[in-house]
This record gives C-alpha cells, sequence and structure tokens, in this order.
C-alpha cells in the first residue's frame, strides 16, 4: 500500500511492514497502524522513526531502552502477552517512545509506557509499568555530557 | 459512579478477590490499602496523564537536526 508521509514523501508498504496498535498510543488512540523506518539511513543509529500510516506528519522517533539501561526490567505477564498475541518471548521487541527538545543533548526516553512489538505478528501496545524507578522523561546521555554542551549550545 | 461511604478499618470489595481498605484520614489526605492478586495491575491515575502528554510532546518535538542527534547516537554507542 501506498502511504503519504510529510517526512520521507511517499512510501510503499506491505502487509508485513506493519505494525497494528489496535488500542493506539496514550493521547493517539485513533493511530492504530505505524511502520518502522531507519532513523538516518546514511548513519547507523540506535534509534528509529515509527511513521503514522494514517496521520501523514505524525512520527515518533523511538530506540531500544537496554542499550541504555542494560538492567532495565519489563516483566510481561501471561495477560500482557495475550494482548500482543505473544507466543513466544524471544519474539517481542521493547522500544521507548524518544523526546528530542530543541537542545537534543537533553534528549529523553518514556521508561514507564515502552513499546511492545510481536514481530512476528506485528501487534503492539503501549504498555504503563507499574515500577515507579522508571519514569516518562530518562535522559539517554549522561549528565557530564548534557553539562558539557550546555554551554556550548 | 456509584459512591460509598467507608469509615477507617472498613473496606470494600471489587470481584471476589480485589479488596480496598480504608487505612487512615489525615486531612485531606486518604491511605488506601489495596489486596488484590499479583498480576492486577494499580496505578496512580496521574502516570497516564504523564504518559499522554509525554507522547504529545515526543510527537511534536521533531525540529531537531537529524544528522546531528544521529552522529552523536553513533559516537554515544561505540563507547
Amino acid at each position: 500500500m501506498k502511504v503519504e508521509t510529510s517526512r520521507f514523501g511517499t512510501l510503499d508498504i506491505s502487509e508485513k511492514e506493519i505494525v497494528r496498535f489496535p488500542e493506539g498510543l496514550y493521547g493517539f488512540e485513533k493511530e492504530t497502524e505505524f511502520t518502522l523506518l531507519p532513523f538516518n539511513p546514511k548513519v547507523e543509529s540506535p534509534m528509529e522513526w515509527m511513521q503514522s500510516l494514517k496521520s501523514t506528519h505524525l512520527a515518533f522517533v523511538i530506540t531500544d531502552p537496554y542499550l541504555y539501561l542494560p538492567d532495565y526490567k519489563l516483566k510481561l505477564s501471561e495477560e500482557d502477552k495475550k494482548r500482543v498475541e505473544l507466543e513466544d518471548d524471544d519474539l517481542h521487541l521493547t522500544r521507548a517512545i524518544v523526546t528530542i527538545p530543541e537542545n537534543y543533548y537533553e534528549m529523553t526516553a518514556n521508561l514507564i509506557a515502552p513499546l511492545v512489538i510481536n514481530k512476528e505478528k506485528g501487534i503492539a501496545k503501549q504498555f504503563v509499568l507499574t515500577n515507579m524507578n522508571y519514569d516518562t522523561r530518562h535522559y539517554l546521555l549522561p549528565e557530564e555530557m548534557r553539562n558539557a554542551t550546555a554551554t556550548v549550545h | 459512579m456509584l459512591v460509598l461511604t467507608r469509615k477507617i478499618g472498613e473496606s470494600i470489595k471489587i470481584n471476589e478477590d480485589v479488596k480496598i481498605t480504608v487505612i487512615d484520614v489525615k486531612g485531606k489526605n486518604i491511605r488506601l490499602g489495596i489486596e488484590a492478586p499479583r498480576e492486577t495491575k494499580i496505578y496512580r491515575e496521574e502516570v497516564f496523564l504523564r504518559i499522554k502528554e509525554e507522547n504529545k510532546s515526543a510527537a511534536s518535538s521533531q525540529q531537531f537536526d537529524l544528522g546531528k542527534v544521529s552522529q552523536l547516537m553513533k559516537d554515544k554507542l561505540k563507547k
């Protein structure tokens, strides 16, 4: 299917490339179909874009939280797994939505509400963790990097 | 909305397996005790509002320099 996007032009998306969020995302309950795209085709990157198939302008930056926090814990209950039709634990991706402010050194990831994507079936959901140690704004860069660049900026 | 009045120490039950007890009342603060099966998810409601706000910020914060950010993250990942 052909999809118009404001950032990437016209995309040709196959059925297998669609990620479906039957309940949408929090605050975007009507956005149920997305596709994942490379962050920057020219540079290898830990980030990806998640482009809406419905709203041309809507795209989120997402990343793998385990790259920044190896001990990040996301325990899926049997009930959680059912919500994304997950039968085999190895077949899911965990992603966090990234917010990039004007001073991009202060970019943050939303660790309390990760996205869980069933790789095989393309079904996904934004879960809310009950672990109070995580927040909606976790800095991706260490403090010394953020401070070092604050004056340059 | 169903409204019930409870005294300190009294409880309400939801289904057979969830019990909410009023532990204490101090001024405007009410302490509640919740007993529920392990898999029951219990949240403070504000967390959902924060997540909605954050999703909206994420969706609208895209005026950054793609080249600079991707180089930065690539360098960071190598470390």
